[in-house]
């Protein structure tokens, strides 16, 4: 009897639960030197209350929440940019002002719900999301849905302000959950603004349906990818008072990253690793060095390390297929020919020609390592190889290695 | 930023209060004149209590609002119902009397009336601290000046509206049709098409609410949209005709059928979305479009699509017999005229038609003419253009008051200001935003990254003088590194490289068609030469790598 009622007790206890996770048995250390602090301070997870040279995105977005939350009416919003540009920190921070407008009175409450299209396992999902945030019940996604759609087909006393990210992801064939994210605005009664978030510019043309970009409608708004003087505000900024980053430092980072993406995460990141960089030397200060170092560790390549690491039979086989490149110049080749180049190279070289067999084994391991990129091995000597790294890589690798020795 | 945010009304406050003390009387006559205007006045009165409250001190503030409260609550019912909108505002007490639609506007200026009556001396205190001249002062010529936006932002929402104007034939036969049936009592079906934005659905849901077909009907209104599968739609009508079907949805058919040849009220079905509904072998469609054929069923079917061939490209069975194939009717694109039309008598029905000028309206209308005809594209755009010329108002009235606090003359000044209709110009300025494409949002601001700017003219190299326009990125990748070889830049290697390319393709200039290997992937550019010398900006650079030959 006990053993049929336990499972009951068990679910019945496990609706009313939130849930938690398992707390620390120490406390946390604090930041002992003022590097450390420092370091904290730039951590991606540390935004800051207000973002630096966001301030025209943020009244853009601030004006046209505020507007639509004050005439109590719905409406959409598309915002875009490459990751890393502040897009999904920027609406968070615009929501929170709103807020802070409600708890003074000067503004009417409103629901503030966010899904993010990532974190959920399938498009429909959103519904459930939703509802479980506006209400707090989790159900199926049809029984969510149909509560959303009552909600939106009454008139409510709030408004309620919904943020999609990510929204590429909630696209699919049909496309019937942006269809409906995006159809409720359009009702009269609905009173929900939706701010979309996506990294594609021109995602409604190119992948939504035509209905569903008109009911996205015109307001969009792009985020430019930071240059170089901008990421250094937004360094220098988190750095506050700590003074012992180099401004040239700073700006050699944010040079860099601007070069390649703009993306503030990056830079960031880079600020940090220089810094323990520094840290492990016990330096009180960040050099040019380390960020330099911090650099390249993170934008420099590592093929030419691999290469150079590569058994001397590897390094063969790699010359003898790029020397097939040259001679055919087509890019693809098969095994055998690659063969003959090695048995020509090693001759040339006085050292003992390796068997079919092992030369299959040497390709395997290049093409796990994606030095190469090969067919399946089954086709043995009538498999095509494609080198995954430039001809002049090989070159540069190898004959340093010779230079050396 | 939250600083600039909390300066901009405060310097709106101190401005009004300097001009404020000596018109009494004209404040009263703008609220009077704006309350009629609108029916959602009750913001003024709220804004007013706040930025009092803010400017002063908080706890302040809140005594008063409480004091309010208490006072309200003695002073009578009658009263109570009118004054939650203060309250609730700015004390958050009861939420259940707040929560009453924000309609009443009149009533924050009763409030003052009625508070003095009311016995208590705490009550005179409050008034001679919360309202002193001047505070009423500012707060409609405040809501004067935005007050006329916020109706034209209003006006142009894009919820179905009362009235389609431009929609008047396709009105009328849809009712003629209707009405031709009903009388008879023969079923039919009809399929509407259109490109988005065109009415139809608003046509239709207008007609649903007509009480005639609403009592003489029984509609049923379903958006396939929201259906799992196109099976699922049987069950969703039976749910919408209240029958009972057994759980499996097996039978479910059956019973709809079964329902059209018993005796019932005509019935209208609507299916928005039509397209949504294909299937493998369209089963579910034929069978739809078949009912209208059941011996004594009265079914009037409606579809709504897209697609203008939707019911010769997906059905062409309902071809061989005449009574199956359903009407059509098609809801062709608005034109200028009927564009211009609609945002007339919209802005007009909120009296503010005078904000826009006629040369802008008729420049806005054809160009979403030209284009699409969508009339969501149109209220789209015109009310970002309403957005466009308040926040341009708010900045020149902003700009006085940060120079010289006390300008008693200012106030005419920004009368004028607000009087100013929506010209050309802001028109433009939001349609080349909207119709320029996508490379003028480079055009100001140049903060296309260096690798980015190599990348694309290596590619721009290969496209113009090589010999294979087949382009991959591992070979875009060998010219890359020459290039910046030559120009000494240290170049970013393959994974990285593949990454910017996929960042370039989010602004739409490059498509990577994604193989096994992202070496092997082909890249497409997207744009034409001169769209892309536009958005990089760099002339020189460009023409030297362009013409760089020795790099392939």
């Amino acid at each position: 009897g006990t053993i049929l009622n336990t499972p009951k007790s068990r679910s019945l206890k496990l609706k009313n639960l939130t849930p938690s996770m398992g707390k620390r048995n120490s406390t946390l250390m604090k930041p002992s030197t003022p590097l450390q602090e420092a370091r904290s301070r730039l951590h991606v997870s540390a935004v800051p209350k207000s973002l630096p040279c966001r301030e025209e995105e943020f009244n853009n977005i601030f004006t046209f929440l505020k507007g639509k939350l004050e005439d109590k009416s719905g409406g959409c919003i598309y915002i875009s940019g490459v990751p890393g540009t502040g897009k999904t920190a920027t609406v968070n921070e615009a929501v929170r002002c709103l807020r802070k407008l409600t708890s003074k009175g000067q503004l009417d409450d409103f629901d503030y719900v966010a899904i993010n299209g990532m974190k959920l396992t399938e498009p429909r999902q959103s519904y459930v999301q939703i509802l479980k945030q506006l209400g707090g019940k989790t159900v199926t996604w049809e029984q969510a849905y149909r509560v959303l759609e009552k909600r939106f087909h009454n008139v409510n006393s709030k408004m309620t302000l919904l943020l999609v990210d990510e929204l590429d992801f909630l696209c699919t064939k049909r496309q019937d959950v942006v269809y409906n994210l995006l159809d409720w605005p359009t009702k009269a009664t609905a009173q929900l603004i939706v701010v979309t978030i996506a990294n594609t510019m021109d995602l409604p043309e190119r992948v939504l349906m035509g209905r569903v970009t008109s009911r996205l409608g015109l307001t969009r708004l792009t985020f430019q990818p930071y240059n170089y003087k901008q990421l250094q505000e937004i360094v220098m900024s988190r750095l506050k008072e700590f003074d012992g980053f180099r401004s040239e430092a700073v700006q050699l980072v944010a040079r860099k990253v601007s070069a390649v993406s703009g993306d503030a995460r990056r830079a960031l990141d880079i600020c940090r690793r220089a810094m323990e960089i520094a840290e492990s030397r016990n330096a009180e200060t960040i050099s040019l060095q380390d960020v330099t170092e911090a650099v390249s560790e993170m934008i420099a390549s590592a093929k030419v390390q691999a290469i150079k690491h590569c058994s001397k039979m590897e390094q063969i086989f790699l010359q003898s297929i790029s020397a097939e490149v040259t001679r055919t110049s087509i890019e693809e080749v098969y095994f055998k020919d690659a063969y003959k180049q090695l048995e020509s190279l090693c001759s040339f070289d006085g050292i003992e020609i390796p068997t079919v067999s092992e030369t299959l084994a040497i390709c395997g391991r290049l093409g796990a390592s994606r030095l190469l990129i090969c067919e399946h091995s089954r086709n043995d000597i009538y498999q095509k190889i494609l080198l995954n790294v430039s001809i002049d890589d090989i070159h540069y690798a190898i004959q340093e290695l010779d230079f050396n020795s | 930023m939250t600083s600039i945010q909390t300066t901009i009304p405060f310097n709106i406050r101190k401005k009004c209060s300097f001009y404020g003390t000596k018109s009494n009387v004209p404040k009263q006559d703008f609220t009077n004149a704006t309350a009629r205007e609108t029916s959602y006045k009750y913001t003024s009165t709220v804004k007013k209590v706040i930025t009092f409250s803010s400017s002063e001190s908080e706890s302040d503030s809140d005594v008063e609002n409480s004091l309010v409260d208490s006072n309200v609550k003695i002073c009578g019912k009658g009263t109570v119902a009118r004054t939650p909108r203060r309250v609730r505002k700015s004390s958050e007490c009861e939420e259940g009397l707040g929560s009453t639609p924000p309609k009443q506007k009149r009533i924050g200026k009763q409030e003052p009336f009625t508070a003095p009556l009311t016995p208590s001396t705490l009550l005179d205190k409050l008034h001679l601290i919360s309202s002193p001249d001047k505070e009423e002062k500012l707060v409609p010529k405040q809501l004067f000046n935005s007050e006329k936006y916020r109706n034209a932002r209003k006006a142009l929402h894009s919820s179905v509206p009362e009235t389609l104007p431009g929609r008047e034939s396709e009105l009328s036969q849809l009712e003629k049709f209707m009405e031709k049936h009903l009388k008879n009592g023969t079923s039919a079906s009809l399929y509407i098409s259109g490109p988005p934005g065109t009415g139809k659905t608003a046509c239709l849901s207008k007609l649903m609410l007509k009480p005639e077909f609403k009592t003489r009907f029984k509609v049923v209104y379903v958006n396939c949209t929201t259906m799992k599968s196109a099976i699922t739609i049987y069950g969703k009508i039976i749910h919408e005709l209240g029958l009972t079907a057994s759980k499996s949805g097996k039978n479910s058919k059956t019973v709809i059928e079964k329902y059209l040849i018993s005796k019932h009220k005509m019935l209208l079905l609507i299916l928005d979305e039509l397209d949504q509904l294909e299937s493998q072998r369209q089963s579910v469609l034929y069978s739809i479009f078949e009912w209208p054929l059941i011996q004594n069923s009265k079914l009037l079917l409606i579809g709504i699509a897209n697609a203008l061939d939707l019911t010769d490209r997906i059905l062409p069975r309902l071809q061989a017999k005449c009574e199956l194939k359903p009407k059509l009717m098609h809801f062709p694109p608005y034109t200028k005229q009927q564009i211009s039309n609609i945002i007339t008598e919209r802005l007009s029905d909120a009296k503010v038609s005078d904000l826009f000028t006629g040369n802008a309206l008729q420049m806005l209308a054809g160009k979403v003419a030209a284009v699409s005809g969508d009339i969501r594209r149109a209220l789209d755009i015109s009310r970002r253009v309403v957005e466009l010329a308040e926040s341009h108002k708010l900045a020149q009235i902003l700009q006085p008051t940060n120079n010289n606090e006390i300008n008693t003359g200012s106030p005419k000044k920004q009368q004028f200001v607000a009087e100013k209709p929506v010209d050309l110009k802001e028109v433009i300025t939001v349609l080349n935003g909207v119709y320029g494409g996508s490379q003028n949002i480079e055009k100001e601001e140049s903060t296309f990254p260096l690798q980015q700017k190599l990348l694309l003219c290596s590619l721009l190299l290969i496209l113009n003088k090589g010999r294979n326009k087949d382009v991959t990125v591992g070979k875009l990748h060998e010219v890359y590194k020459k290039v910046c070889k030559k120009r000494n830049i240290h170049a970013v290697d393959c994974s990285e490289f593949v990454s910017l390319c996929s960042l370039i393709e989010t602004r739409g200039i490059l498509k990577l068609t994604t193989k096994r290997e992202p070496r092997l992937s082909k890249v497409n550019l997207e744009w034409d030469q001169e769209e892309l010398d536009a958005a990089l900006q760099d002339k020189n650079m460009m023409a030297e790598i362009i013409n760089d030959v020795s790099c392939l």
